[in-house]
């Protein structure tokens, strides 16, 4: 008689059958780690290139242009390679895990400031074109330009907005019929000067890409009180080692800028027309 | 008689099981992403960070096991079936040359799923499943990888878009899933009918060589 053979597990035949499951349970660490190490809390604060604005975007009907740049916050690497890919001049620096909060408190502040630079705006070109307009029609005005603005934070804008809005009242077109870029950035101050502002080298750098011709800075040497470089140096060296084609031009005031667009050759010519 | 493939097979399945998974819970938030771009960015998007990280890393290793697992079932199938006319060297050829692999993949499973069907008798059922998979499996891999090139490049990410790419993934990855259960079951399988065929030889020797003409089963405890 033959006999039935019984499947007996081994020993050896035992292990293999767990072999699968530890090796397939080390395989799939690999990922996890990884995934878990790209997810680390690790903060790092970040500035990077963004883009000229028309002041037609706002609804002014002028013909230059303010920058924005784009700056944040990355909470660990794998946002920081995110962004990183996105733009790879992107320029990190590690901060602390309050950098997050510090971000938000920031952008509350920043719209107050972007708010006030606006209303400055608006009553310095009043004041440049010697037409005050109407209570109800300037604050109607203001309201109109905050909610067209509201997707931006700070107050950078305020020269190139009152510049704007010296062009819509004036029915100037500094631009020569679009043939001359004109962008800047710097803030505008209740007695028309240009204030300070942050993040000079990027808004450099967008307002070259865009092909810049010409690009306002606050005219700040004498008046920066913040430690570092004012935005007047900042501007002169970064235009050096970046090597830009932009024509930079340091303003005090907004009738200084508006002069200096009104002497403009016609047709103004680049690197030929330079004060 | 062992199968060379066994613990790959068994390995390979987990992978694609945990895959599978990923790839349902990435239709989830593509679904979400696509309703509501607020509830992704508040509820759903850290989520789907790991979530991709974990998918993009697992399968590149899986990539890797399904190679190697290729190589050994075609060891395989060489052992049950001598003449099966295809080396596991030439299987991984025609998976990794580019251009070539467009008719390579899908005929890998079409000659394994045939010698299912017309060379064993319990794994027709499988030998089925793997011939009517392989073109299939051919299109959602070119789909995927159009889809994912054109969602990497695109300056912004489209809903609908994303949504599509996540359902072809989860298809793609489902099919790899049910070739690896059909093809490891199909060889264990042929495998037992190997061993019936040369335990039925061994006993018809047994019988011929018995002296009184009578079976018996001296050797055989």
């Amino acid at each position: 008689m033959k006999l039935k053979e019984i499947p007996q597990m081994t020993n050896n035949e035992s292990q293999k059958s767990y072999r699968h499951w530890i090796i397939g349970i080390l395989l799939l660490l690999i990922p996890f780690t990884v995934a878990v190490y790209a997810y680390w809390p690790q903060y790092y604060s970040f500035t990077t290139t963004g883009e000229i604005v028309p002041m037609e975007e706002i609804d002014v009907n002028g013909s230059v242009n303010f920058v924005y740049v784009q700056e944040g916050v990355t909470r660990n690497r794998y946002e920081k390679y995110s962004v990183g890919l996105r733009d790879s001049e992107a320029e990190f620096t590690k901060v602390d895990s309050s950098a997050e909060d510090d971000l938000s408190a920031m952008l509350d502040f920043e719209e107050d400031r972007r708010n006030e630079t606006i209303h400055y705006a608006v009553d310095s070109a009043s004041e440049v074109i010697s037409s005050p307009i109407e209570q109800d029609r300037r604050d109607e005005r203001l309201q109109q330009l905050i909610e067209e603005t509201s997707n931006y934070y700070g107050d950078s804008i305020g020269l190139m907005l009152g510049i704007g809005l010296v062009e819509e009242a004036m029915q100037e077109d500094f631009s020569q019929d679009g043939t001359i870029i004109i962008a800047g950035t710097g803030t505008l101050e209740e007695d028309h000067t240009v204030g300070s502002v942050g993040a000079i080298r990027d808004k450099l750098r967008t307002a070259e890409a865009a092909g810049t011709d010409i690009f306002f800075v606050p005219k700040d040497k004498e008046t920066f009180m913040y430690p570092g470089l004012s935005n007047e140096q900042e501007a002169e060296l970064a235009s050096k080692e970046l090597d830009l084609k932009l024509q930079l031009v340091p303003v005090a005031t907004l009738e200084e800028a508006i002069s200096y667009l009104r002497q403009l050759p016609n047709p103004y010519i680049r690197s030929v027309n330079q004060p | 008689m062992k199968l060379k493939s066994e613990t790959l097979s068994n390995v390979l399945k987990l992978l694609l099981w945990v895959l599978v998974g990923l790839a349902c819970a990435d239709l989830v938030s593509s679904i979400v992403y696509t309703a509501s771009l607020d509830a992704f960015t508040a509820y759903i998007y850290d989520f789907y960070g790991f979530i991709e990280i974990v998918s993009s890393v697992l399968y590149y290793i899986a990539a890797v096991v399904y190679l190697i697992w290729i190589y050994c079932v075609h060891l395989d199938m060489n052992t049950l079936f001598p003449s099966f006319a295809r080396s596991p060297g030439k299987s991984l050829a025609c998976i990794l040359i580019p251009v070539y692999n467009l008719f390579g993949i899908p005929s890998i499973y079409r000659m394994i799923g045939r010698w299912y069907l017309e060379d064993t008798g319990g794994a027709k059922k499988e030998g089925r499943w793997i011939c009517s998979l392989a073109l299939p499996l051919l299109l959602f891999m070119m789909l995927s990888n159009g889809l994912g090139r054109m969602v990497n490049q695109a300056d912004e990410l489209s809903g609908t878009m994303l949504l599509i790419l996540s359902f072809v993934t989860l298809i793609l990855y489902m099919i790899f899933l049910i070739l690896c259960l059909q093809v490891s079951r199909g060889l264990h399988i042929a495998r037992l009918e190997v061993l019936s065929r040369q335990s039925t030889a061994v006993n018809a020797d047994d019988f011929e060589a018995s002296p009184a003409g009578q079976p018996t089963a001296t050797h055989q405890l």
